[in-house]
């Protein structure tokens, strides 16, 4: 059943209720929309992979830009595990720090001394902070930068192998 | 603030949204005739705007002298009782005393409909209704353009827009209707009840009329009859999707002395979910035909609206997301079943089968599997496949698809469907009205699927330097 309720008394209280007001399908177990969310974020993609697709019919072949936007995606996708990656250890190490922090204020705290224990324990929460910012900004930063770079990358591959064909007379075949 | 006027102000905030609603729903109609008109040749366009245009007057006109008695009179018919009207008991008792008084507030002959202070909802309800019904007459409008004979299109309309249709929102979009009471059906923005309906009825229509004269070759295989004016179809069908998002609205029941939004089944529901639904499932709908149709601009516009009616019968239930899935799968399923159509020798002038028929069969049966298990009053059965099944059923076929055929199987053997294929050869602009759409212009004769060009007469007063 995808309805998150039984009996019309709960749908009509659905504001008391578990969902806490929602009323929506599947309400009561997430992963299945959160599931449609990720299939609706691919039927996206392909939206936009299709857009650089040949629809003419005169003209099957593909567009070329759309091995641009293949390695954008790749990359980004490899970017964002990449970042999940590092948040998971780097959220265990803040965690234990927290802990750490959280038992040297409690034992300052029975010595009487609270305002140095804060003192102390706000520049390693600050620092977290920080680094969890960098965490979340490095995957677009690295998108960013791949976006910009890609384009001349290929371009100077392109160079490079028309350098070396030239000798051979190709050009002139055509 | 009084006592009563804070109840004059809840009553006036019900009435001005139902108002507004209805008025925006106009556009929908502003958009049929755009789309159309565009959609139609050159030689035609005069004719088929005209034709949208009478459908405001002969539905408005119908619904007002049966359509909207039927709508309250039929919902306990045949299953929990008989069709209410003035030879019902007027001191009868129970449903068909409730049933009754709204009976009585629906004859044409009604004070409730006219300047009446005592009632300030029945009128605008009725506004509400008639856009509806005039909704539903034009979708069989776009497929029967460029050679039905507008006495048989007017005659049409009447049995779609202020009958069948009607007697499908009586069962199925009324919290009498027996498809809620007995089946517990769920069609919030009237996927089969409206869409279902319109588009099966259009399909019956169309297996008579049969093709225009060029849509298919000598050997059966389908020409392409292009729109004279695509630009002009596509801001119609963008017009029509602003009116859709009032007609959905107008979908929600706020009355005085309510705490909350509801459905017509009585259900919770919310206004701004409607907006959100609405949104994703239009730009859902647009990218899944975009795709299948590989760019087809009629399509791709088309999906919006396809992606609205697929998730139209639960878009007070879904979540996001799965709305997104489900348009998309309607609209971009949506252009085969156009082409299969084509295929099988029908000529759809603006596929209203496969956006309106198909994709209404989609919604209502997508509550069926994505939204089964909810409660809509006690005694009634739980949202599921079996309900939605009987109600589509009902709908697309006994009330949508047989009343179409066997209507215009009649006017046929009269010969009073079809126009001349002369009148269609010379265009109905000129055998109707006697003049032409565009008639500054000189119209190349075939690529207007015209025998032989007409002279334009030259303007000499504007030689004048």
């Amino acid at each position: 059943m995808s309805s998150p309720f039984t009996t019309i008394e709960a749908f009509n209280d659905a504001i008391n209720g578990p969902t806490e007001g929602a009323i929506y399908t599947f309400a009561q177990s997430p992963v299945i929309n959160a599931i449609a969310l990720i299939a609706s974020a691919g039927l996206f993609i392909w939206f936009i992979v299709s857009t650089y697709s040949g629809h003419d019919s005169k003209s099957s072949s593909v567009d070329k830009s759309l091995e641009h936007l293949s390695t954008f995606f790749i990359v980004g996708f490899l970017s964002l595990m990449a970042a999940e990656y590092r948040q998971r250890p780097q959220a265990t190490l803040t965690a234990k720090a927290i802990d750490a922090e959280q038992s040297i204020q409690y034992s300052q705290q029975q010595s009487t001394q609270q305002q140095f224990a804060q003192q102390r324990v706000s520049p390693p929460e600050r620092l977290s902070a920080k680094a969890t910012r960098q965490q979340s900004i490095a995957p677009l930063g690295l998108l960013g930068m791949l976006g910009i770079g890609a384009n001349p990358l290929r371009q100077l591959g392109k160079r490079g192998r028309r350098k070396k064909r030239s000798p051979r007379g190709y050009s002139r075949r055509l | 603030m009084t006592p009563e006027s804070q109840e004059f102000l809840a009553t006036f905030v019900s009435e001005s949204y139902y108002y507004w609603a209805s008025v925006f729903m106009i556009l929908i109609h502003v958009g049929f005739l755009a789309y159309e008109g565009g959609a139609s040749r050159a030689k035609n366009v005069l004719a088929t705007m005209v034709k949208n245009l009478l459908t405001l007057s002969i539905v408005g006109l119908t619904f007002f002298f049966f359509g909207w008695w039927v709508y309250n009179a039929f919902p306990l018919f045949p299953l929990q009782g008989g069709i209410v009207g003035p030879w019902t008991d007027p001191n009868s008792e129970g449903v068909v005393g409730e049933v009754l008084g709204l009976v009585q507030a629906s004859y044409p002959w009604s004070p409730a409909l006219g300047p009446n202070v005592a009632d300030n909802l029945t009128g605008v309800f009725w506004f509400a209704f008639s856009l509806f019904a005039m909704t539903t007459a034009s979708i069989l409008s776009g497929a029967v353009i460029e050679r039905i004979k507008v006495g048989a299109y007017a005659i049409l309309a009447v049995v779609l827009g202020s009958f069948t249709w009607v007697v499908a929102a009586a069962w199925g979009w009324n919290p009498y209707g027996w498809f809620l009471t007995q089946f517990g059906y769920h069609d919030f923005g009237c996927s089969a009840v409206l869409h279902g309906v319109a588009g099966f009825f259009a399909l019956g229509v169309l297996i008579n009329l049969g093709p225009r004269v060029g849509k298919f070759d000598a050997a059966g295989r389908p020409k392409a009859i292009l729109p004279h004016n695509l630009p002009l179809t596509m801001v119609g069908l963008m017009l029509i999707f602003v009116g859709f998002y009032a007609f959905l609205a107008a979908c929600v029941i706020y009355l005085p002395g309510q705490t909350g939004e509801i459905t017509i089944y009585g259900t919770p529901m919310t206004l701004a979910s409607i907006g959100v639904s609405t949104t994703l499932a239009l730009c859902s709908g647009i990218t899944g035909a975009y795709i299948s149709s590989k760019a087809d601009p009629f399509y791709t516009i088309s999906g919006g609206l396809a992606g609205i009616i697929s998730v139209g019968a639960g878009l007070d239930l879904y979540s996001p997301a799965i709305v997104i899935l489900i348009s998309f799968i309607g609209a971009y399923t949506m252009p085969f079943v156009g082409s299969a159509v084509e295929k099988a020798g029908i000529d759809d002038a603006v596929g209203a089968f496969a956006v309106h028929g198909y994709c209404g069969v989609i919604g209502a049966m997508a509550v069926g599997v994505m939204a089964t298990g909810y409660p809509q009053g006690d005694g009634i059965p739980l949202t599921g496949f079996l309900g939605q099944l009987v109600g589509t059923i009902v709908c697309t076929v006994i009330l949508g698809f047989i009343p179409g055929y066997g209507v215009s199987l009649v006017l046929k053997k009269l010969g009073m469907l079809r126009v001349s294929p002369e009148e269609e050869l010379s265009g109905l602009d000129l055998a109707e009205f006697g003049q032409e759409g565009y008639p500054e212009y000189p119209i190349v004769a075939a690529q207007n699927g015209r025998a032989t060009a007409p002279v334009a007469p030259v303007p000499q007063a504007g030689i004048q330097v």
